[in-house]
């Protein structure tokens, strides 16, 4: 028998049987025997094994839920169908009343977490047994008055038993109370905010609409939700709308504002506005959020306000193109009074007729002004007022303005007329010397109206900062005053339009109450400033400072071209009036003389004379000195030997001394009025002197005698207003010419073509049948080209002159025509050789 | 009812006592592969009994009262009183066509009067789950189904079942009994001891089982069979599998049939569903043959005081493995339930088809004793 079993092997031996000695039939049994034994070792070792690895196995797994258990944040309980304990894991993390693994084993849920946790768990229990799946509970324990939320899952063990896991979701279920308190602030915000929110979905399907819908659109909010938001807006706006949401969907802008007509639920229809934002990309909104707000009212506010504003401006431009209109007809009929009345009034006439004359012109002159006033107003007003930008002489300007005004100041005797020009203010300019000198007319009338004694003070100096700057010169003009002054609080109105200083002002001096405005305007257009130092009786002190462009052509030579001739003369002056006699000095020093003595009275003039060296080839005199009267000393003077090289002048308020007989003039070599202009100095000095070949033209067209510039030469005047026409007329022909006349435009190129004679033509611009742009044009275009034309315009605008002087004219007058201005411009351009 | 059996060997020949000849109405015929395949043999059965209907299978072990034998052809000539026996076979060639086939071979059985159904299956390529379930989806209510499937000793090569008198392979065949006068009771029981930690069933596919808890259950096997694994899927029957569905209370046993080591799958008798939770068994000879006398006594509380007859013995390999030279002791437990008059015949199987008592579904089982006891008394 082979492979004997070890035990059978002990079992023979021990017996001392020897197999192969034994009966075959016995063999047999002891070989099944050994089968057995084998079979019976291999079975034991296969179980031992299977034992062996299903311990181990069973070692891996309790250990890993060793690790799992632990590890899980949880408390672990594992409970029977009764309730019973059996096991419990604790965990930090989870508070539940009492801790301790001996605590809890043993014990019932209810003893532990009472009885109303212990029914929670009684029914999650049964539920696992029946279904054997997880189940999930809620519940909480209150501990000295703090409260603590718990998940319970039940999971099924064998055995009828669970295991239960504790977590503690008291944080969470701050955090979800936190989250739903914060929702429902937002949302109660979103309801009750007056704004209409909107969301739709990216095919424009309404997702959520506010409360707030149906108090606009009249619908609630379940009945826009799940809608689209297209079926509301008025059809007229859908294809806008559509475009604007498909833009806003594929470009992904984010803030899209939107405006649109909605309709409401009861047929009416409102203007919505407002932003919308895309969020169709946020997960948490997923759609584009519409807030918008019902714009209808406004929108007719809106609306209405335009209308308003539109109508008003209508008004005003009507009342503005009005006035405008108005006051150039009350111009036309005007300019004839004035233009006539001046004519009168270089008539000789007897008293009182003369004086009847000057009334006419003055009164004509003031309602000239006022219309003036109002005209410049309402062009401010409408926003037409433009300066214009040309060379000037700002001596020439200060002085015309000065002549003006002297007339006035001729019968008020009580006050000083005094100005004075710096000699280092420029004196060629670039600017609107038309509104310049408005600015100055205007501040001399005010400061005449409101002195009766004492005096008004022009004084014209440099304010440049910086006598770098290329473009621009600071001009500040100072009218100093003894008037009546002005309060303080009336200091700001004064400067407004339609306000004097006080009413009562008005009814004293009367005035329109625009000539302070005027020049703020202006003097504000030109860059500068205004300013007034005054206290009521003791004068006021008007500060104007303008910057006005430097002339492009250098012309700072002009004072020694007109003044050549005196440059360097030594002259004396007495003026009883201390502040003009200051200012003559300046004056007489701009002009280039030399001023070597300057008194007050005779007396010291005589004791100056007496003692000097060297005698002044001139000599001012004031004839009002009152120390001593003037005949007096003139009389002394003339008998003075030494003195016979003086030149003697007068000077005086009248423009001819009354007292002065024809005879005694010579014994004066001449009379200047008070003050004095540069053109009559240089009269005076020149004329005396040998006559200079440096003369320059503007200071010899003053020499020319006026009388003598027509010289039997042929003009042409084209005007359609009869008066206008013959005052033109008038004067020309006083100046000797022989004038022809045509009403209009068409009759003018009848005349030019029948006569070619003509040595200038004056045409009016705007008249009926052919104006002055067309008929000049014809005419340059036919055989007329070169005869002189000058406008006569009413306006002065820059546009007005470029058509002007693109229709060929040569010149232009602006009207109201006076004497002066045609007799200079006419001179002028026939001396400048426009008509050979 | 008279019975007479017979026994061949290769050796010997038939030793035929044929005493009931041509009243013979059925003939079980239980044996090994290559004796059924011996034409002389069959043919010797025919001419003794021409009349009847030769109904049996391959076996791993055939059972002739309380012997046991190998290489054997067991015959157990029946001649019923009042029953009336018929039959009918479907074939089988592919495993996922069991459902279709039990159900085909339902059909072919006629209903009427059809009191019991004893089914006879190749034992390799059937889902006997499946052809369980398509046989009793297509048949009355009150019929119950017993039988197993056909044995090829410890081989699981080549199984044979009987068709038209003859063995063929790839054949299921359904026997069924008329007649009022039958009882018959039936039983079935294991005796087998789940051990070591519960295995989910992570993937499987019907009978193939691939992961246990996420790894590969041949691996499973093979570690804990040792040298035996050598000797899969024989020695699979080692450790049966434990099987509870997690919506089930009561388990059910499966064995090994096939490996493939490609795949690394196992392929069992019957269903082993995923999510299923199973276990490793182990055998205690004890407790193996009280399991074999306590599925007598149900058979016997079934046939409901009846006197026992004939008992067809349908027991696992797997307890064969077991058991050993032991094995006879499990049939004699089986023949002290019944009492010497009752005949005794059956055959070691890949596997067993009975409820577990009555009121059960029949379901497929494996490493049991599972036993169908006639009576017309």
């Amino acid at each position: 028998m082979e492979n004997v079993h070890s035990l059978l092997k002990r079992q023979l031996k021990k017996h001392t049987i020897d197999i192969s000695a034994l009966p075959v039939e016995c063999q047999n049994v002891l070989a099944t025997v050994n089968e057995a034994y084998h079979n019976f070792d291999a079975d034991r070792l296969l179980l031992e094994r299977s034992l062996d690895l299903s311990s181990q196995e069973l070692v891996n797994v309790n250990s890993r839920l060793r690790s799992v258990f632990q590890a899980m944040p949880d408390v672990f309980l594992q409970i029977d169908e009764d309730m019973n304990i059996l096991d419990y894991k604790e965990a930090a993390e989870v508070q539940l009343e009492c801790q301790g693994r001996s605590f809890f084993i043993g014990k019932k849920v209810g003893d532990i977490l009472g009885d109303r946790v212990a029914e929670i768990f009684k029914r999650a229990v049964a539920v696992v047994q029946k279904y054997t799946r997880i189940e999930t509970v809620e519940f909480s324990t209150e501990n000295k008055g703090k409260v603590c939320y718990f998940e319970a899952r039940f999971a099924p063990l064998l055995g009828r038993q669970c295991i239960v896991i504790i977590r503690d979701i008291t944080t969470r279920k701050q955090v979800d109370d936190a989250i739903k308190e914060s929702e429902q602030y937002f949302r109660a915000i979103i309801e009750n905010s007056s704004d209409i929110i909107v969301i739709v979905n990216k095919i424009c399907v309404i997702t959520y609409a506010s409360p707030s819908a149906e108090r606009y659109l009249g619908y609630k909010p379940e009945e826009l939700v799940g809608k689209n938001a297209f079926s509301f807006i008025a059809p007229a706006d859908i294809p806008r709308a559509t475009y604007d949401f498909a833009k806003a969907v594929l470009t992904k802008e984010v803030n899209v504002p939107n405006s649109f007509r909605v309709r409401r639920k009861d047929g009416s229809e409102i203007i919505l506005e407002g932003v919308g934002r895309n969020l169709l990309n946020d997960p948490a909104v997923g759609g584009f959020v519409m807030n918008v707000r019902d714009v209808t009212e406004r929108r007719r506010a809106e609306e209405e306000i335009r209308q308003a504003k539109e109508q008003a401006e209508i008004a005003n431009r009507t009342k503005s193109v009005f006035l405008a209109n108005i006051s150039h007809e009350l111009r036309t009929p005007l300019t004839a009074v004035i233009g006539f009345s001046d004519l009168l009034r270089d008539m000789t006439l007897e008293d009182p007729y003369h004086e009847y004359v000057d009334i006419i012109s003055e009164s004509g002159q003031l309602l000239m002004g006022l219309i003036n006033d109002v005209l410049d107003v309402s062009k401010i007003e409408a926003g037409q007022m433009v300066l214009e930008e040309v060379d000037f002489d700002l001596d020439m300007l200060v002085e015309n303005t000065i002549r003006l005004f002297r007339h006035s100041f001729q019968r008020q005797e009580q006050v000083e007329l005094v100005y004075d020009v710096h000699p280092d203010v420029p004196r060629s300019m670039c600017g609107d010397p038309v509104r310049l000198r408005q600015i100055l007319t205007n501040l001399f009338s005010n400061a005449l109206k409101f002195t009766k004694a004492g005096f008004v003070h022009l004084s014209v100096c440099n304010a440049s900062p910086s006598i770098d700057d290329p473009v621009f010169n600071v001009i500040e003009c100072r009218f100093k005053d003894t008037g009546i002054g002005i309060t303080e609080e009336n200091k700001t109105k004064i400067f407004n339009a339609f306000v004097q200083g006080d009413s009562s002002v008005t009814r004293r001096y009367g005035g329109s109450g625009l000539g302070l405005y005027i020049v703020k305007v202006l003097v504000e257009m030109m860059g500068g400033s205004i300013t007034v130092d005054s206290s009521p009786g003791h004068g006021s002190e008007f500060i104007v400072t303008v910057r006005i462009k430097k002339s492009k052509q250098n012309r700072s030579n002009l004072v020694l071209d007109d003044a050549a001739g005196m440059r360097g003369k030594t002259v004396a002056l007495v003026d009883s009036h201390s502040l003009a006699v200051r200012a003559c000095a300046t004056n007489l020093t701009r002009l280039g003389l030399k001023v070597v003595s300057a008194h007050t009275t005779f007396r010291d003039m005589l004791s100056w004379l007496k003692s000097s060296q060297e005698l002044p080839s001139a000599l001012f005199c004031d004839l009002s000195c009152p120390d001593m009267d003037w005949h007096e000393f003139l009389e002394i003077i003339r008998k003075e030997e030494r003195y016979q090289a003086i030149k003697l002048f007068g000077m005086t308020h009248k423009i001819m001394p009354p007292d002065v007989k024809a005879d005694e003039k010579p014994r004066f070599d001449g009379f200047l009025m008070k003050p004095f202009i540069r053109s009559e100095v240089m009269k005076c000095m020149i004329g005396s002197a040998s006559p200079d070949a440096g003369l320059s033209r503007a200071a010899a067209a003053i020499t020319v005698p006026p009388d003598e510039a027509g010289q039997g030469k042929k003009l042409l005047v084209v005007e359609d207003n009869p008066i206008n026409l013959k005052l033109i007329k008038i004067i020309l022909e006083q100046l000797g010419f022989i004038v022809d006349t045509a009403a209009n435009g068409a009759e003018a190129l009848e005349k030019v073509k029948g006569n070619k004679s003509y040595a200038l033509i004056l045409m009016d611009i705007q008249m009926p049948v052919m104006d002055g742009i067309e008929a000049t044009k014809r005419i340059r275009e036919g055989i007329g080209e070169r005869i002189p034309i000058v406008a006569l315009t009413a306006a002065a605008m820059k546009e007005d002159m470029e058509a002007v002087f693109s229709a060929g004219m040569d010149d232009y007058i602006t009207k109201p025509v006076t004497p002066d201005k045609i007799k200079a411009k006419v001179t002028e351009l026939l001396r400048s050789g426009g008509a050979v | 009812m008279k019975i007479e059996q017979s026994k061949w060997t290769p050796g010997e020949g038939w030793s035929l006592s044929s005493v009931l000849g041509n009243t013979a109405q059925l003939v079980l015929v239980f044996g090994a592969t290559a004796a059924l395949k011996d034409a002389g043999a069959i043919e010797g059965i025919r001419q003794a009994y021409p009349k009847a209907i030769i109904f049996g299978c391959s076996t791993s072990g055939e059972i002739r009262g309380t012997n046991v034998s190998d290489d054997t052809l067991i015959a157990t000539a029946v001649n019923f009183e009042k029953t009336i026996v018929k039959t009918c076979h479907a074939c089988i060639t592919n495993i996922d066509d069991s459902f279709r086939t039990g159900e085909t071979l339902a059909r072919g059985l006629d209903t009427n009067g059809l009191k019991h159904v004893l089914v006879l299956s190749d034992g390799l390529l059937v889902n006997g789950s499946e052809l369980t379930r398509g046989l009793l989806q297509n048949l009355p209510e009150k019929v119950v189904v017993t039988g197993g499937l056909a044995g090829d000793g410890s081989r699981f090569q080549e199984t044979m079942v009987f068709q038209s008198n003859m063995p063929g392979k790839n054949v299921v065949s359904a026997l069924g009994f008329y007649g009022d006068a039958l009882k018959v009771g039936y039983g079935s029981f294991g005796g087998w001891d789940p051990f070591g930690p519960e295995r989910l069933v992570t993937k499987s596919k019907g009978n193939i089982l691939y992961e246990l808890d996420g790894g590969s259950a041949l691996a499973l096997y093979k570690k804990y069979l040792g040298e035996y694994a050598q000797g899969l899927p024989a020695t699979g029957l080692l450790f049966p599998l434990c099987v509870r569905s997690q919506d089930r209370k009561d388990s059910l046993v499966r064995t090994i049939l096939a490996v493939n080591e490609n795949e690394q799958s196992l392929t069992f008798a019957g269903d082993v569903p995923e999510g299923a939770f199973a276990r490793f068994m182990k055998a205690n000879f004890d407790r193996l043959i009280d399991g074999a006398m306590h599925a007598a006594k149900t058979a016997l509380k079934t046939l409901d005081s009846s006197k026992p007859e004939l008992a067809i013995l349908i027991s696992c390999v797997g307890r064969k493995l077991i058991l050993k030279q032991r094995v006879e002791e499990e049939i004699e437990g089986v023949q002290e339930v019944f009492g010497r008059d009752a005949m005794l015949t059956g055959f070691y199987s890949y596997g067993e088809i009975a409820p577990f008592m009555r009121g059960a579904p029949c379901e497929l089982h494996n490493q049991t004793m599972t036993i169908t006891v006639f009576s017309e008394g």
